[in-house]
């Protein structure tokens, strides 16, 4: 007896924090396909009409361009940096390398307000004014820990013996690392790739220190539209990026599950 | 250090420089005055900024107010993350694992705005749980969970949940469930051996989750922004409104040093605590 009610409690509980997750996604997401310009549940009729509005608006299809150039070129030049840093801390003993693993890692633990007054402060002084250079700048310097923690993570998995027999038959250090050490680390180039990617995508923070006048992303475009107007066209932007990183988990969990994904967090 | 390290470390040398470049720029500019009708500032170096800051009554209830609501945030997150990791970790079935991980992968890819956003739907006056509310006949009246305290507790909730369970969930798998079952077939009752065994041996996991969740929670900006509708004011809003009302950089510079100063002495206390956590479970196991 006592045995059934622990496990109804249990599922009890696990449904709760289950709904409480999905809530604001799936009631976006209605929001978003409803007819009405005001939220009601349910919706009077269906419609993909804001959908449209979402497209047709210059605001958001600019921020929408903005976003994608700011993530396409973060993304590459961050796991481009992170690759040799992980390798030299996983493969190299030299003093300090404590404190030098804790500096790579703290633009993750200072608050994101903090960074961007920083960085305006430094941007300020050397008259850079181009919100997406500023950005592009801020960006690759905040998510380079998030390439770095999923290589390293990586490197764990990454058998130094393989390397060592490939010295041993004659190939160069470039050689050896290229043919046997990379091809290995396919999975946190993949999990490095995504965190920097949302990271990118999604951050308001520091952006909003850094942006100009002619240069807004999704969030800063986002988040004026909700200051300012009164529909669902953010409702739209939410499920379309919910739609997305449902299709990245799909992806990730047919291409390596979704435990090692966590591995290399 | 050898050279082919060094340069290796070269374009991580190059970000770090930026970043800490850009602290020291910032921590001389919180010494510098603002230029009276002029977007430039203006030297002599005074420690005015800091000072003005140390004699703001408002100011410091709001970093204090900080402080202690991100610290509520993290307890909250520990004692609703904590059985829900837990079950991902134990269940017998794969399926609902991977329901459990995906649901979680989902919430946090999908962004900070718009989870803020949704929330801001579900919580307004005629928003769902108002609705639901008031036909249970629970209440008359819709409740304000919007643009106050609670509607930014509950929405960050949402925010810290997955980072923490996804932290404490690995450590947990990491517990031999072999260990817990010998400890109930020595008579040990469920309750006792989660809080006896689980518990103790996921302590350093626990307590890293509770930083990352502490760290996030005392960065928030934009949920505060959105959900407390200018009335809930955390010490990132404090600073952004510097800026971009009062157009002070050089006073913004100065508060916001004060700020790092203070999380990276907290989140220092968290590492300490954590190191101490792991050397404990280090002995248990001998």
């Amino acid at each position: 007896m006592r045995h059934y009610l622990g496990k109804a409690l249990w599922l009890l509980f696990g449904v709760a924090i289950l709904s409480f997750l999905l809530l604001p996604v799936v009631f976006t997401a209605v929001y978003s396909v409803g007819e009405s310009r005001y939220f009601q549940f349910p919706p009077q009729a269906w419609s993909l009409q804001w959908y449209m509005a979402f497209f047709r608006a210059q605001k958001f299809y600019d921020a929408l361009i903005n976003s994608a150039i700011l993530a396409l070129v973060v993304t590459p030049l961050c796991l481009l940096a992170a690759l040799p840093t992980a390798h030299a801390l996983a493969r190299y003993r030299f003093p300090g390398q404590r404190w030098i693993d804790a500096l790579v890692l703290s633009p993750l633990i200072v608050p994101g307000v903090i960074t961007g007054v920083a960085l305006l402060s430094l941007f300020r002084i050397l008259h850079q004014d181009i919100g997406l250079v500023r950005m592009s700048v801020a960006m690759i310097v905040v998510c380079f820990p998030y390439g770095l923690r999923a290589l390293a993570a990586n490197y764990q998995g990454v058998d130094p013996a393989t390397e060592e027999a490939a010295r041993d038959l004659g190939y160069g250090p470039l050689r050896t690392w290229w043919a046997i050490t990379l091809p290995q680390l396919r999975t946190g180039l993949l999990a490095g790739a995504v965190f920097v990617f949302v990271e990118v995508i999604d951050n308001f923070s520091v952006n909003v220190f850094l942006v100009d006048l002619h240069s807004n992303t999704l969030p800063i475009a986002a988040y004026q539209h909700i200051r300012d107007v009164d529909d669902p066209l953010v409702a739209v932007m939410s499920t379309l990026l919910s739609i997305l990183s449902v299709l990245l988990v799909l992806g990730f969990s047919r291409m390596m599950g979704l435990e090692r994904m966590f591995k290399s967090r | 250090m050898k050279a082919g390290a060094r340069v290796l470390l070269l374009p991580a040398a190059a970000l770090m420089a930026i970043f800490f470049g850009a602290f020291l720029v910032f921590a001389a500019v919180g010494m510098l005055s603002c230029a009276p009708g002029t977007p430039g500032y203006s030297a002599p170096l005074t420690l005015g900024n800091y000072l003005r800051f140390f004699s703001d009554p408002a100011g410091l209830r709001i970093l204090g107010w900080t402080v202690v609501f991100s610290l509520s945030l993290t307890a909250a997150t520990i004692v609703a993350g904590y059985p829900f990791a837990y079950l991902i970790a134990r269940t017998r079935w794969a399926w609902v694992r991977n329901l459990l991980l995906g649901v979680l992968l989902v919430t946090f890819l999908c962004g900070s705005i718009s989870r803020a956003y949704g929330w801001l739907i579900l919580l307004g006056r005629r928003g769902l749980v108002n609705e639901a509310l008031m036909w249970t006949g629970l209440i008359d009246h819709p409740l304000a969970l919007i643009y106050n305290v609670s509607g930014v507790f509950i929405a960050l909730l949402h925010f810290t949940l997955p980072y923490f369970v996804l932290t404490v969930f690995g450590a947990i798998r990491a517990v031999p469930s072999q260990v817990e079952e010998s400890a109930r077939d020595l008579g040990a009752s469920a309750l006792r051996v989660f809080f006896q065994i689980t518990v103790p041996l996921t302590l350093p996991a626990i307590v890293g989750g509770a930083t990352l969740a502490f760290s996030l929670a005392i960065s928030a900006f934009a949920f505060p922004l959105l959900l407390g509708g200018g009335r809930v004011r955390l010490i990132s809003n404090y600073i952004y409104d510097q800026l971009f009302v009062a157009f002070d950089l050089p006073f913004a510079a100065a508060v916001s040093s004060l700020f790092l100063l203070v999380a990276l002495v907290i989140l220092w206390g968290f590492f300490a605590v954590e190191r101490w956590a792991t050397r404990a479970v280090y002995r248990r196991a001998g």
